[in-house]
């Protein structure tokens, strides 16, 4: 019972996460940058579990940007799915895990995942791609922020 | 090894996704599924937040709201006047294109629609409006300012339109100089387009760009941006010429499907 409500719940917040990045993000660009609430929904969640589990974090969010967007699906699930799977493993470094290195780390994650997508679908402009990213990621990491402290009392209290 | 199993399951999920909007020009199992969870609720928020912003607006900016609102509604009421007259000449076209067995021109049928979504990465949006209101594939889409782009996927109730800056798109299009300047014009990035020709006639900057109508579907004369640059390419004899779009993309903006 408590797994079905715990998926159901991270499946509310994927939901939610989607709903902002396309109603709502757009109209909240700052210096180029813009919230990515699906990438670092992945991110908070990836950070805070096992790589296998960070990994699938990463993926469910690449399928749904991927879905979303309508083309480029195997580039989104890739570079997600990769980011994440590695900010799981830098978690486990020894390193105690407080509010600054958490939130270093998710910004690292989400800039991360944009490189890789950048490799896979080179943009016009790298130059500004890279600045957009770094905004984005610096925005999106204290969305991420809120998703790891909620993941880790959840996940942390029982292994997953 | 699941972080390998699942990026083989993402390409999978991506060829799937490349062949049904190639081939089939429609969006594959999976995207639909999500579009239709995802959009309806997005498409809520945003008018929500639009709504909210106008009602502050409103509040504050009212006394110019109210003088613009009387100047628009004075051209509208020009516009109606020569749109009647218009219309009249564009039948009496049609008749005189009939007599002679030419067929008819495209894009006199207009289909609206919103945009509801916005992918910058992909140079994509998505419509209100799909199969069920009679959008197909490679018709044109347009907004007061000019040309937007093209539909590339059409679904039962939205679709899936390519942005002119695409560097995927490319589109016939001309300077009305005398002769006018025809050649093929593609997406650079989201501010440029490039117009490659090989005539040495004078370009001048702040030339208009419009559609050449050389393509079936797509009508010609239709505003696409304006030249900002000409650069002579000597080594290959051609001219490189650099357009700026005149199209302004926002969510919930009203666009016309020409069919």
């Amino acid at each position: 019972m408590r797994v079905f409500l715990l998926a159901l719940g991270i499946g509310l917040l994927y939901w939610l996460a989607a709903v902002f990045d396309s109603g709502a993000a757009p109209r909240m660009i700052i210096v180029s940058g813009r919230f990515e609430a699906l990438l670092a929904l992945a991110a908070g969640l990836s950070i805070a579990t096992r790589p296998a589990a960070g990994a699938f974090w990463g993926f469910l969010a690449g399928v749904i940007a991927g879905g979303m967007s309508g083309a480029n699906m195997a580039h989104y699930c890739i570079s997600y799915t990769t980011a994440c799977f590695l900010a799981s493993y830098a978690a486990r470094l020894p390193l105690e895990q407080k509010g600054g290195i958490a939130l270093l780390e998710l910004t690292g994650t989400i800039l991360v995942a944009k490189i890789i997508y950048m490799f896979l679908a080179a943009p016009p402009n790298v130059g500004s791609y890279l600045a957009s990213a770094s905004i984005s990621a610096i925005l999106s990491s204290f969305i991420g922020l809120a998703v790891y402290a909620l993941a880790r009392r959840i996940f942390q209290s029982k292994e997953v | 090894m699941l972080w390998l199993v699942l990026c083989v399951a993402g390409f999978g999920l991506g060829r799937l996704q490349n062949v049904e909007r190639v081939e089939n020009k429609r969006s594959d199992v999976v995207s639909n599924t999500v579009k239709s969870v995802i959009l309806p609720s997005s498409h809520s928020l945003g008018t929500g937040m639009e709504g909210t912003g106008n009602f502050w607006a409103g509040l504050t900016q009212s006394g110019r709201l109210k003088e613009e609102n009387e100047s628009l509604r004075a051209q509208l009421a020009q516009l109606q006047l020569y749109q009647l007259e218009a219309d009249q000449y564009e039948a009496q076209i049609s008749q005189l294109r009939s007599l002679i067995e030419l067929p008819d021109l495209p894009g006199k049928e207009k289909i609206f629609g919103q945009i509801i979504d916005y992918a910058p990465h992909e140079s994509r949006i998505t419509i209100a409006g799909g199969r069920k209101q009679g959008i197909a594939p490679n018709l044109p889409v347009i907004s007061a300012q000019g040309l937007i782009g093209r539909i590339d996927v059409v679904d039962e109730t939205t679709s899936q339109a390519l942005l002119i800056t695409s560097p995927r798109l490319s589109i016939g299009a001309k300077i009305p100089r005398n002769p006018p300047v025809a050649g093929l014009l593609r997406g650079e990035s989201p501010e440029s387009l490039v117009l490659t020709v090989v005539e040495n006639i004078k370009i001048e900057v702040g030339d208009p760009v419009l559609t050449s109508g050389y393509a079936t579907l797509m009508p010609p004369g239709i505003k696409i941006g304006e030249v900002v640059e000409v650069v002579d390419a000597n080594d290959y004899g051609t001219r490189i010429i650099k357009v700026y779009p005149s199209f302004r993309l926002a969510l919930n903006q009203e666009v016309a499907i020409l069919r």
